[in-house]
């Protein structure tokens, strides 16, 4: 096919890039004064919403909290560099993690129905151990860091590529506009808005896919044609490279970075009980499509011949360059931007909701059990922007996040097997848990680097298993579940004080 | 502008019909259950495993599918519309339970 064809749209000014960003984020504030003014009255209303989140709110919540922005560029990505192998492996274990969390998030729901946090839990069922609910709570905090972060210099990349707008500028913006109306609503507001998100990350993405189609000579029959002259093995999804390269170990990242994640667990709480279930099945099933509808970009710059170079390096930016360059009409360009914005937002605002809820419960109540409701209430929310503060200072800094990612990637993934055994398995205890998560990280990291990432995951999640395991066949001590009921009643006044 | 532009256009405004519709009646009904107090005691988890089974299945199949045949690139976006429908749905389909009282 002709690249020649491609060209930068025109009339992507910063004013109008400003306009989205900022306007988006007014939309979202008057969101969230009006459910401020309605439905928060107190740190438990903004952290957990009065677990009153309805089933519509729900799904579209965990859908557009799942679809970062890098998840939208990814899924063009992978196809554009391992073919349909790629895609395969990159979307069909995305929402399966989503569903993964079904059958943990009811047995804690029924078991735990007055739970905040999954650190919470951790200190309920290991006899109030500090070791077991701090190691969860810092791997939840490094998490929520992770995800904001991630976030934050994806909105930069994208809108300082596609506007002539300096991306230290958009780093600072997205801050101030997320955080401000996050601070008003929580969690109410994180998940409203997020569900509008939700919208924006399916029918508007879907309508410029197919423009983008309808813009190529020969619609999906040329590209089809194109890609298969260039290579056929990229029309197959059995190619074993893409799950040797990334596929077994993205498999388990995901699962991980969902089941180890109180952006997922706050949810489990906050959606009305009778609908956990349904929000985890349907928000799993009805993300599939997003990934796989964003993939095909990823296809067209495959039929296109477009080299990493003429993507400025990063192959990530397959989708925004064949968007940007095809000739579609400027409104549906700024479409595009928009469902990345939409996806940034969304996952910011979730992970900032996340994060209150852990300020609240897991260190303020758990380290200052007197704090009186007001001042938790102004803790929870400040403490919510301060780490807000510090991601995009970590991003404007400039440093290199890989330290981050590993930290994050070694807790995270030495966490997975040890927490889904506390939840399933009574024998699990305080010494195996814990010594489980460190032995796996000590040994597991030191293989990771020297044998590659699938020896270490596999490495630290044997090892994690196995020692909870071990250790819980050794003793004859079994966890008594209901002990979860009786230790949350009440954690935080219901109303404000 | 292509018929299959067309098509997308006025499915997806269909969709975003229902989606709004949802929308609004979700926030009604959020600020109606403020003072609400009743708790459901008696919903029947549904299964699951099946659901997760075909969901995980038809995934695969799709994508092995855009490579078969090219008229597949469209089931992406077109499942991407039956996402927004399905949300839309979603906040009717709890309204029908509450007014049933079967969860």
């Amino acid at each position: 096919m002709d690249k020649s064809v491609l060209v930068a749209t025109e009339g992507l000014t910063a004013t109008l890039g400003f306009s989205l960003m900022i306007g988006f984020g007014v939309l979202f504030l008057i969101l969230a004064f009006i459910i401020k003014h309605g439905l928060i009255k107190s740190t438990h209303d903004f952290i957990i919403s009065n677990r009153k989140v309805g089933l519509g709110f729900g799904v579209g919540a965990v859908i557009s909290v799942w679809t970062w922005a890098m998840a939208v560029m990814m899924s063009s990505a992978m196809t554009y560099q391992w073919g349909l192998s790629g895609l395969f492996w990159f979307v069909v274990p995305n929402g399966f993690a989503i569903m993964a969390m079904v059958p943990l998030a009811r047995i804690l729901r029924r078991k735990m129905p007055e739970g905040y946090t999954i650190s919470q839990f951790a200190h309920t069922r290991f006899g109030g151990s500090k070791a077991a609910s701090v190691v969860v709570t810092i791997a939840m905090i490094f998490g929520i860091l992770l995800e904001t972060l991630i976030n934050i210099k994806g909105t930069s990349v994208v809108m300082s590529t596609v506007f002539p707008i300096d991306w230290q500028t958009v780093v600072i913006l997205t801050v101030v506009v997320v955080m401000t109306y996050v601070f008003f609503g929580g969690l109410w507001t994180s998940v409203m808005t997020g569900t509008f998100n939700t919208w924006m990350i399916t029918t508007p993405a879907a309508i410029v896919v197919v423009a983008v189609y309808a813009h190529i000579s020969g619609g999906a029959t040329a590209v089809f044609e194109a890609v298969r002259a260039a290579d056929p093995t990229n029309l197959s999804v059995f190619e074993a490279d893409a799950a040797a390269g990334f596929g077994i170990t993205l498999a388990f990242g995901l699962l991980a970075a969902v089941v180890a994640d109180q952006t997922f667990w706050q949810k489990v709480w906050a959606v009305r009980k009778e609908q956990v279930t349904r929000t985890f099945l349907w928000g799993g099933a009805l993300f599939y499509p997003i990934p796989i509808c964003l993939g095909m970009l990823g296809l067209a710059g495959l039929a296109f011949g477009l080299t990493p170079e003429e993507l400025g390096g990063d192959i990530v930016a397959v989708g925004p360059y064949v968007v940007s360059h095809i000739g579609l009409p400027l409104i549906l360009v700024l479409t595009y931007v928009l469902v990345i914005l939409a996806a940034c937002y969304s996952t910011i605002d979730g992970a900032a909701s996340a994060l209150s809820s852990i300020i609240a419960i897991d260190i303020v109540k758990r380290f200052a059990t007197g704090t009186r409701e007001k001042t938790l209430f102004y803790i929870t929310r400040f403490g919510m922007i301060l780490g807000g503060v510090i991601s995009g200072i970590i991003v404007l800094s400039g440093v290199d996040f890989t330290t981050l990612v590993l930290t994050t990637y070694a807790l995270k993934t030495s966490i997975l097997l040890p927490l889904i055994l506390a939840i399933v398995w009574r024998k699990t205890n305080t010494a195996g848990f814990v010594s489980g998560i460190v032995l796996a990280i000590v040994i597991g990291m030191p293989l990771r680097h020297l044998y590659g990432e699938m020896v270490g995951t596999f490495s630290i999640l044997a090892i994690s298993a196995g020692v909870v395991v071990l250790a819980g066949l050794f003793t004859r001590e079994e966890f008594d579940m209901d002990k979860l009921l009786e230790a949350h009643k009440d954690e935080l006044a219901h109303k404000a004080t | 502008m292509s018929g299959l532009l067309i098509f997308f256009l006025i499915i997806g405004a269909a969709a975003t019909a229902l989606y709004a519709a949802g929308y609004v009646t979700g926030i009604r009904q959020s600020f109606a259950d403020v003072e609400e107090d009743k708790e459901i005691a008696e919903y029947k988890d549904s299964a699951y495993t099946v659901t997760i089974a075909l969901a995980v299945i038809a995934s695969a199949v799709i994508i092995g599918l855009v490579g078969v045949n090219p008229i597949f690139v469209y089931a992406g976006p077109l499942l991407a519309v039956i996402t927004t429908f399905m949300v839309g749905f979603a906040f009717f389909f709890e309204r029908m339970m509450r007014a049933s009282g079967n969860y």
